[in-house]
């Protein structure tokens, strides 16, 4: 058991070099920036108007 | 500048996204999330609450005014369990849940909690961007009124918002046992005088919680200790023996006695 526990860290990081890899050629990263404009607005709790 | 923005802004808008966009995108979308992620968890952790986070320096800052201070003691669960509450519901379920008329969910811990977000990105942009205060609405007050209540008391507490309330720091933390750098406390050394404690600004109990969700690898307790009993380990493997030790200063010092 001990074995396995050892390389849960290494299991962790395959896991976050390869979903990056997968999203960032497949242009994961449009989602945030699609709605950047109004994701920003919300983190400054501002209101939306006809400019945004 | 989107790419690598607020990481908790990344969930909270995969969560709100996930019945709108199209199974491709939200597959490329939930792989960069899950990677960018993991890859701050692991590589850095909780060191970026205690080494990079603006609003935990500011926090820190903050506690030196001098002003009535004292450790705000929420009841035990409550204390080490609201920031789970805050993740669950305002990073996942209620952008997940609740849709507006476009399709789209609300980012609710950015949008109506986020005291970070109202001081960092409100008041500043506010400044630099004057035209900005026409989109001033209720929800600005509201956020305005509860960063208030936050610095009152980061006045009192130290790192009131990173104990109890920071659902990010919650995120970071859950990797403090599989990441890079991790504190590993030596029996042998140790003598015992408890200044890592009163140092803490988490307030853990060492070295038990050495490695816990909580600790912000502010290394304050590895540079007061005289007898070097604690070091900082860097290592891709996962050493069980680094968190075995489930026993207080307090209670060690006890049954020495």
């Amino acid at each position: 058991m001990n074995k396995f526990l050892k390389y849960i860290p290494i299991f962790f990081w395959i896991i976050a070099i390869a979903a990056l890899l997968i999203g960032l050629l497949n242009s994961g990263y449009q989602f945030v920036q699609s709605r950047g404009a109004i994701l920003c607005l919300s983190c400054m709790g501002l209101e939306e108007n006809e400019d945004f | 500048m989107a790419w690598f923005s607020c990481p908790l802004g990344i969930i909270q808008n995969l969560f709100a996204s996930l019945r709108t966009l199209p199974t491709q995108v939200l597959i490329s979308a939930f792989s960069y999330s899950l990677g960018l992620i993991l890859l701050m968890s692991l590589a850095l952790g909780r060191v970026i609450c205690g080494w990079l986070c603006p609003f935990g320096l500011f926090q820190e800052l903050l506690y030196r005014i001098p002003f009535y201070k004292r450790e705000i003691l929420l009841p035990y669960s409550l204390q080490r369990y609201l920031k789970h509450l805050f993740l669950i519901f305002f990073v996942i379920l209620l952008p997940f849940l609740y849709l507006t008329e476009i399709g789209y969910g609300l980012v609710w811990f950015c949008k109506f909690v986020c005291p970070a977000g109202t001081l960092e990105a409100g008041y500043l942009n506010l400044i630099l961007q004057p035209h900005l205060t026409k989109n001033i609405g209720l929800t600005f007050y509201l956020k305005t009124a509860l960063l208030l209540g936050f610095l009152i008391l980061c006045i009192v507490d130290l790192r009131f918002f990173c104990k109890n309330l920071c659902p990010l720091g919650l995120i970071y933390g859950i990797f403090n046992k599989y990441g890079l750098f991790r504190l590993r406390w030596n029996e042998k050394k140790c003598t015992l005088c408890g200044a890592c404690e009163k140092i803490c600004p988490m307030s853990l109990r060492i070295p038990k919680e050495l490695n816990s969700v909580e600790c912000i690898r502010c290394l304050n307790c590895l540079s007061i200790c005289p007898s070097k009993a604690i070091v900082l380990e860097r290592s891709l493997f996962y050493l069980p023996h680094v968190d075995l030790k489930s026993i207080t200063i307090k209670e060690l010092k006890h049954a020495k006695k």
